[in-house]
């Protein structure tokens, strides 16, 4: 599990001296570059202080998008990848057009589902 | 120059005031809005995790834009990240640009330009004498902050303000004349993409945001992202109730809800509506 951790990574600690997450009590990706753990991934909040904490550099943002890659997504999020891989949005947007025309919004348009299939299909 | 709104997900979701009150305060600041022909995800946090083909997703508004010869403009840190991320992408990788161009024609669009995003914080900041010179009337308020994360970090992504304790946010809101109060966790985040991984932590957060900002004194909370929202606002009730020393609600306003009413436009305009008591209409 950690043969994939970044080799510049010197486990010097800083990023999780300022993720929320660890500071709540929680595992979260920088609790797996700190080989604290080997899950968490999915328990980041986005915030990014991590990366500008790094004094060598490592592109966390990518290292989320591989972490979570392997690692099994909480069943709320993998429900709305599903949504959005099917219909181009995370939460049924289609039912918002009701309320956006009450509020004086014009309605919004979307794509048909073989045009996501297209726009996500692996080439 | 104008900005096509980009309003994502969350917003269109669950905040439809938070659009609105844009929309009025760029019609007010003579800011031109365009509208998208066809909505989709910008990707989130969550897409590029899944597959490399996010950015297909947010070349389709990137595309949509340069057709209209607009820029973009978001209301979500997500969003503003995700957009930022794909315009570097495709503006450094030929081949990449070139692929997602094919995959575009699909759908009729393409992308070859240089949009620029921002997000509401950077567009109002990059007009401040604008805004100040159209500022109306004083709004008699305390208010606490909740700085969206991803409109400054990662730094080399976001390329605005700075990525500790940014003051852009607080100035634009100080053109409204409120008392802007500091709190413990004022630059921290507010959890909210947690929720859907460890609810008990989010609302832990949560909690200590909206309390450590009453006890500071504040009698609102403003926020500029859909996503801060989502927990501080619709959630609040909830994260507060073991909280039984808070008595009250914190009316959670978005950034031109406050703007607005300090530029003249009323309050039922900007679907300021879930805080009785704190404004006059």
């Amino acid at each position: 599990m950690h043969d994939c951790l970044p080799k510049e990574c010197i486990q010097c600690g800083e990023c999780i001296k300022d993720c929320i997450i660890v500071r709540y009590g929680g595992y979260s990706l920088v609790s797996i570059l700190n080989r604290d753990s080997e899950k968490g991934a999915w328990n980041c909040s986005n915030c990014w202080k991590c990366i500008e904490a790094c004094p060598v550099g490592i592109d966390i943002v990518k290292f989320l998008e591989k972490r979570r890659k392997i690692e099994k997504p909480p069943q709320a999020i993998a429900k709305g990848i599903e949504m959005v891989m099917k219909k181009g949005y995370f939460m049924d947007l289609v039912i918002s057009n009701d309320f956006r025309e009450n509020v004086g919004l014009k309605p919004l348009k979307f794509f048909k589902e073989a045009e996501i299939e297209l726009l996500l299909g692996e080439k | 120059m104008g900005y096509l709104l980009y309003p994502g997900c969350m917003v269109t979701h669950s905040f439809p005031g938070y659009e609105v009150s844009t929309r009025k305060v760029c019609e007010k600041l003579g800011i031109h809005l365009e509208d998208l022909d066809r909505f989709v995800c910008c990707g989130s946090s969550i897409l590029p995790c899944v597959t490399d083909n996010w950015i297909n997703f947010a070349a389709i508004t990137l595309a949509q834009a340069e057709a209209k010869d607009v820029d973009i403009l978001t209301l979500c840190g997500n969003c503003t990240n995700n957009f930022k991320r794909a315009v570097q992408t495709l503006n450094n990788d030929g081949v990449k640009r070139e692929r997602v161009n094919k995959t575009l024609e699909n759908v009729g669009l393409s992308y070859t330009g240089d949009v620029k995003i921002k997000h509401l914080i950077e567009l109002l900041y990059g007009m401040k004498p604008e805004v100040k010179d159209q500022i109306k009337t004083t709004v008699d308020l305390r208010v606490a902050l909740t700085v969206p994360c991803q409109v400054y970090r990662p730094g080399k992504i976001a390329n605005f303000d700075t990525t500790e304790k940014p003051q852009s946010m607080h100035e634009i809101v100080s053109f409204s004349g409120v008392e802007i109060v500091s709190y413990e966790m004022e630059y921290d985040c507010c959890g909210s993409t947690v929720l859907l991984s460890d609810v008990d932590i989010a609302y832990e957060i949560g909690a200590n945001k909206v309390s450590n900002a009453i006890d500071a004194g504040a009698q609102a909370m403003v926020v500029s992202c859909g996503n801060c929202s989502f927990l501080l606002d619709i959630h609040q009730r909830t994260l507060l109730k073991d909280r039984v020393n808070i008595g009250k609600k914190l009316p959670i306003l978005f950034l031109p809800q406050l703007l607005g009413l300090s530029l003249g436009i009323s309050s039922k305009d900007l679907r300021i509506n879930r805080s009785a008591g704190v404004f006059d209409a």
